[in-house]
């Protein structure tokens, strides 16, 4: 699957570089010359991978083992809420909601723990980004 | 003369109180980062990378670096030998015979001679580079575009085949490398490339962010899939000194482990991973007791974390002399040098003396400094693998966000450093060799017009490449017998499966 959704990928970039950006003449390549090239790697490369995986394993291992997908994927959706709601909500108080969701959904902490945990983290992150190396980190609705 | 007059300055320069404070804070920070489970050198660098903006000198600034790359590099073999998980590919060998050693009870003495072995290693490894990068920088002065296209193309392929990894896999991190760093404006023709629409794409990708993605976030996305942690043999690590027999077993292990790490580490490409395991073969075949390796000996200890460290010194030439990256990490410091306006290369040494000289000079306060910090503070670094993953996790992914806002302070950044962090994590987890991917996005600028100026000064002709050009030319023919060499080895096996 991976496999044919790289040389998909290949394909797509060097048609758009070879249509869209134009490859330019051999005295004066053009913006799609090299990322075409690239996109040919990655074609013949993605192939070849796709070629050599082909009926090697009838009874391949399933990529995920049970529900081992689930974590990193509930991860990469905290961060992208993280991402979302700091500009309006500020540094401060989304840290604190970012590592409250972490502590009670990834690792499934009892509420004390993930409350003292969450709290104790933010301030400390707050402190040393904030004030110790003084990034401009977005206040939000909070004062601070 | 001019070597020992250039490292005179250098000494200057990094025993400049800022620059000590540097060096010594980037070792520390890098042993501190580089020892938490899961967090390699690749990952250390990348989540303190950011700082580089803040500090106002190039030759700080890789001072700083290089201290974090060294501290890092020794705090995988505390992983290795205590926990059992090598941070790094580097560190996999020290793990064999190092875990077994603490399983004994012998951790101090393995943690000690790492030290002392990294110590000597990398001592030897800053003379060789303070004699071979003057005199190879200068050949390289000689060199144009079509050297440069030439020299990158053998650098960038003698990653994905020195990597230990599958070529096919390695070749597709590279070309995926290449088209990242093709969004954005070309720099030739002012065109917009893959930006889908978007202005925020306009300026591409930037290097930071892609590397604390991959490195930082993906690492913990993929950490959080394993149910298994390491378990700690021991907290009490026991005598850090080697006794007399141990030094015996030692000495010539760590010498030959030095040579052998230098002359390999200056190739591209997983220089510190192949002298490790070369040492580790060399030290076995050359052992009275061979059936004590894998079993806890100690010069399979001592071997590897030399020869990893020597080439780890080494792999600073090829940056410092032809201004090409040999490994992930290194490729962050040339990073590094250009967000600080500096061009890696044969004019560095002649342009930028202080960087050079004084980054080279601290490397040997450097070494000194790691092992009067490593050995004392072994305690410390023990209770730092007890940090729990619920909270180094949510923290690391903290650093990686907080880090890339405050490069340009947008928020917008930290959408982009979750696509890499899905894509480090991926492959990782179609277990792709990671290192060619951030090689090939900080070489892809200089490849893409240094072929665009060779086609533009030969009229079109590829014969620019080798015709009156003998260096082009031989980097081209080692190219081409790389290639062939693979495929005749595919034949070759297809040959005898179908057999």
């Amino acid at each position: 699957m991976a496999a044919l959704f790289l040389t998909l990928l290949g394909l797509t970039t060097a048609s758009y570089s070879l249509f869209k950006l134009k490859l330019g003449s051999m005295q004066l390549p053009a913006a799609g010359f090299m990322p075409f090239l690239a996109s040919l790697v990655l074609v013949v490369a993605s192939f070849l991978w796709l070629m050599g995986s082909l009926g090697k394993d009838p009874n391949p291992q399933p990529f995920w083992e049970g529900r081992a997908w689930l974590k990193p994927l509930l991860a990469a959706a905290t961060v992208f809420g993280y991402a979302f709601i700091m500009g309006k909500a500020g540094y401060l108080l989304s840290t604190l909601l970012f590592m409250l969701v972490w502590q009670f959904l990834i690792e499934r902490e009892k509420w004390l723990k993930a409350t003292i945990i969450a709290v104790v983290a933010t301030a400390a992150m707050w402190l040393l980004f904030s004030k110790l190396l003084n990034v401009q980190v977005p206040t939000g609705i909070l004062p601070i | 003369m001019e070597i020992l007059n250039g490292l005179i300055e250098g000494l200057g320069v990094a025993v400049a109180p800022t620059n000590l404070l540097f060096a010594f804070v980037g070792a520390l920070l890098g042993t501190a980062v580089g020892v938490l489970p899961g967090l390699g050198p690749a990952a250390t660098i990348s989540l303190l990378l950011p700082m580089i903006y803040k500090i106002g000198s190039p030759a700080t600034a890789v001072i700083f670096l290089a201290g974090i790359y060294y501290g890092a590099m020794y705090g995988g073999s505390t992983t290795s030998i205590l926990l059992n998980l090598p941070g790094e590919a580097a560190s996999v060998v020290t793990s064999l015979d190092g875990y077994k050693m603490a399983l004994k009870g012998r951790a101090g003495a393995a943690l000690g001679i790492a030290a002392i072995g990294s110590f000597i290693a990398g001592t030897i490894g800053v003379l060789g580079l303070t004699f071979v990068a003057p005199p190879l920088a200068e050949f390289a002065l000689k060199f144009g575009p079509p050297e440069y296209f030439s020299l990158t193309l053998v650098g960038l392929l003698l990653a994905v085949f020195l990597s230990g990894s599958s070529i096919v896999k390695g070749m597709i991190t590279l070309s995926l490398g290449l088209l990242f760093a093709a969004v954005g404006l070309d720099p030739v023709t002012g065109n917009v490339r893959f930006t889908l629409g978007t202005t925020h794409l306009q300026s591409g990708f930037d290097f930071v962010t892609l590397a604390m993605g991959i490195f930082g976030l993906g690492e913990i996305f993929y950490n959080l899939e394993q149910s298994e942690a390491g378990q700690i043999v021991t907290t009490k690590v026991g005598r850090l000194w080697p006794t007399m027999q141990d030094w015996a077993e030692s000495k010539w292990a760590i010498v030959r482990g030095s040579v052998l790490g230098f002359v390999v580490g200056v190739l591209p490409g997983g220089g510190a991973v192949l002298s490790s395991l070369a040492s580790y073969g060399l030290e076995k075949r050359l052992s009275k007791k061979p059936e004590e390796f894998g079993e806890g000996a100690i010069a399979g200890v001592a071997g590897p974390e030399s020869a990893n460290n020597a080439a780890s010194s080494a792999s600073f030439i090829p940056l410092m002399t032809l201004g090409i990256p040999a490994n992930a990490s290194i490729a962050m410091i040339y990073a590094a040098l250009l967000i600080q306006g500096i061009q890696p290369g044969p004019f560095l040494i002649t342009e930028h003396p202080d960087v050079f000289w004084g980054v080279t000079a601290s490397m040997y306060i450097g070494n000194a400094m790691l092992l009067a910090l490593n050995l004392p503070l072994v305690g410390l670094w023990v209770q730092l693998l007890r940090v729990p993953f619920s909270i180094l996790g949510p923290v690391v992914v903290l650093f990686t966000t907080v880090g890339v806002f405050s490069i340009a302070n947008n928020v917008t950044d930290i959408f982009s450093l979750l696509f890499f962090g899905v894509v480090g994590y991926l492959l990782k987890k179609f277990k792709f060799e990671v290192g060619p991917l951030p090689m090939a996005f900080v070489l892809a600028p200089m490849i893409e017009n240094a072929l665009r100026q060779s086609l533009l000064i030969s009229n079109g002709s590829l014969s620019i490449f080798v015709v009156d050009r003998p260096i082009s030319a031989t980097l081209l023919g080692i190219f081409a017998v790389m290639v062939l060499s693979q495929v005749v080895k595919f034949f070759r096996t297809r040959a005898r499966t179908a057999k």
